[in-house]
């Protein structure tokens, strides 16, 4: 039995709004292990992007207990979690979140820089899973001037140049046509098949449901099995 | 760092911006020297060991001395005494083309020279009762050449020659003869102070001191202290104007700086943002902050120091009278202000910084 990447207890997440309380996520438990797809669907305002941010530990829970790597949340320092993000864990965001006014492959060596990965070595991966992605001739192009399909290839890039274990994916393919949604969906199957990595990815997308280790709902903050 | 040159005109912009408030330090600073050596020079390239003044009176800038002619004999007795040399100096009129304008009229010995003009850069120094020699700065600003006739009260005099070093930016010296300015004061039994040169070896306080026993009412000082005095008083007029305009330019650079810093912040909310998610150390983002703070205020002192030359040429060009000079302590000290300032005006967009959260890269 492998050693949960990312596990939820017991999760409930409370909001503040116009002076009521909403719940988000109502008592959520949830764990992945290495070498899972794991899918998250649900509709809009389900609490889909809470709950991926309450597991990333960007926010605190109401109540409940994280844990990433086998450790609870609260028990790393928050410089050792901004190393943990840099160095363990990818994020592939909906809008892409690319850094306007750098290259493409500065954008990927950015990561590198911060999980304090040896620039030589670095440079060669990013190159190299460019190359992997067909977009290795896109390295000195910055951000402005890619399609929606080669942004979404570079952002995965930028997710996966560290080594990173555990792979965030907030809508991923919302903004993609079928096939770029597809090609997107293989790549990170065959990074969780062929080196192991966990995949956490939420969507509205009903499609990518076929690709995946297994499938969860998640409709008005609670967790149902699909 | 890159993203700093981006929209490429907001950065040229805030580069000017930069550079404008350098070059008004700069310039500042320039002013400052070039009005310090019009104000020193005369009393540095003097070659007195002592000057004696009357009773109280510390400068020949800001303060008034009347001596008695006749105690030049008197001193030039005494033991250790080279040479004396008596200066008279007169505020006064001259009528130039553009009307009236005032003159620090200096009479002197022109038998002996000393307490002449430092340097003669055009023409010759007097040599006759009936000869002037101006400022240059003064001769430019009012369009006079050598060999002009000038009126100073009831004279009429020749202008034989043009000095320098004798601009202190609000006044300018001009050189006559001692006799002439006794006549042109209506005061030929006074002088204003005594250049005194002392033979090799001979101690300056010990003399000073016997020349304070000798003669009632005056005061002795060595040739250092007179410069210190000097050099207080040019100071206590023009660095109060020149520290607010300074100060007032830091502030209005600072606003700048941390206006387009915070703007900067604000509009690169989401990339922050992301950076932060992606597991930016806390320091790196200040720290670029900071970075492009430097880069902007570098870019813009570069822009300054090529430019600050050519207005001092024209500067001068335009008004003779404010000249200055500028030099790479000046330069030094402005980086190290612009520094002082960067650090500052980053203080606000890093403020910002920390109000981003990396939980808006999800939003």
């Amino acid at each position: 039995m492998h050693m949960a990447v990312a596990e939820l207890s017991a999760i409930t997440k409370h909001y503040e709004r116009q002076g009521n309380e909403v719940a988000a996520l109502k008592c959520v438990s949830f764990s992945a292990v290495p070498g899972e797809l794991v899918l998250l669907l649900g509709p809009s305002g389900s609490g889909k992007t809470t709950f991926l941010t309450v597991l990333a530990g960007f926010q605190k829970p109401s109540s409940g207990q994280v844990f990433l790597f086998g450790k609870n949340i609260l028990d790393y320092s928050p410089s050792e979690l901004q190393y943990l993000r840099a160095r363990h864990m990818g994020f592939i965001f909906q809008t892409f979140n690319l850094i306007e006014g750098i290259t493409v492959r500065e954008n990927i060596m950015l990561v590198t820089h911060f999980a304090h990965l040896g620039e030589k070595h670095a440079g060669r991966r990013t190159d190299d899973l460019l190359q992997k992605f067909g977009i290795g001739h896109l390295r000195k192009a910055y951000p402005n001037s890619l399609s929606q399909g080669e942004k979404q290839r570079v952002a995965v890039v930028r997710a996966l140049v560290n080594g990173a274990e555990l792979i965030i994916a907030d809508e991923p393919t919302g903004s993609l046509s079928a096939t770029q949604s597809n090609q997107i969906i293989s790549f990170l199957r065959e990074c969780v098949d062929q080196e192991k990595r966990t995949v956490i990815m939420v969507t509205h997308d009903e499609r990518i449901k076929g690709h995946t280790d297994w499938t969860l709902y998640l409709r008005d903050g609670s967790l149902e099995p699909v | 760092m890159k993203t700093i040159l981006h929209p490429l005109t907001r950065f040229v912009l805030t580069v000017l911006g930069i550079a404008l408030c350098s070059l008004l330090m700069l310039f500042l600073l320039a002013i400052y020297r070039g009005v310090s050596e019009g104000s020193m020079l005369y009393v540095r390239e003097s070659g007195a060991d002592l000057w004696i003044l009357q009773d109280h009176a510390t400068n020949i800038l800001r303060s008034s001395s009347l001596l008695p002619a006749n105690l030049k004999p008197v001193i030039q007795n005494m033991n250790g005494i080279e040479s004396v040399s008596p200066v008279f100096l007169i505020l006064s009129s001259v009528l130039t083309s553009s009307g009236p304008a005032t003159v620090y009229l200096t009479g002197y010995d022109i038998k002996t020279g000393i307490g002449g003009p430092p340097g003669i850069t055009e023409g010759k120094n007097i040599t006759e009762d009936n000869e002037i020699v101006l400022d240059r700065s003064f001769a430019a600003k009012y369009n006079i050449r050598t060999g002009d006739d000038l009126c100073v009260k009831d004279d009429t005099l020749k202008v034989s020659g043009l000095s320098s070093g004798t601009n202190m930016f609000v006044i300018q010296y001009a050189f006559i003869s001692l006799h002439k300015a006794g006549e042109i004061a209506g005061y030929p039994f006074l002088v204003s102070c005594y250049q005194v040169r002392l033979k090799p070896h001979a101690d300056p306080e010990g003399t000073a001191m016997a020349l304070r026993d000798e003669i009632s009412d005056i005061t002795v000082i060595d040739q250092q202290t007179f410069l210190n005095n000097n050099k207080r008083e040019m100071e206590s007029g023009i660095l109060p104007l020149l520290y607010t305009v300074a100060f007032i330019g830091a502030i209005v650079l600072t606003a700048i700086l941390s206006l387009i810093l915070s703007m900067h912040v604000l509009e690169r909310k989401n990339e922050y943002a992301v950076m932060k998610a992606l597991g930016a150390p806390s320091g790196f983002l200040p720290v670029l902050l900071i970075k492009q703070a430097m880069v902007l205020s570098l870019c813009g002192m570069i822009t300054a120091a090529t430019l600050i030359s050519p207005l001092l040429c024209l500067v001068e060009k335009l008004s003779p009278e404010v000249a200055g000079e500028t030099s790479l302590q000046h330069l030094a000290i402005v980086l190290a202000g612009i520094g002082i300032i960067c650090l500052i005006s980053s203080a606000v967009p890093i403020g910002k910084l920390r109000k981003i959260y990396s939980l808006d890269a999800f939003k």
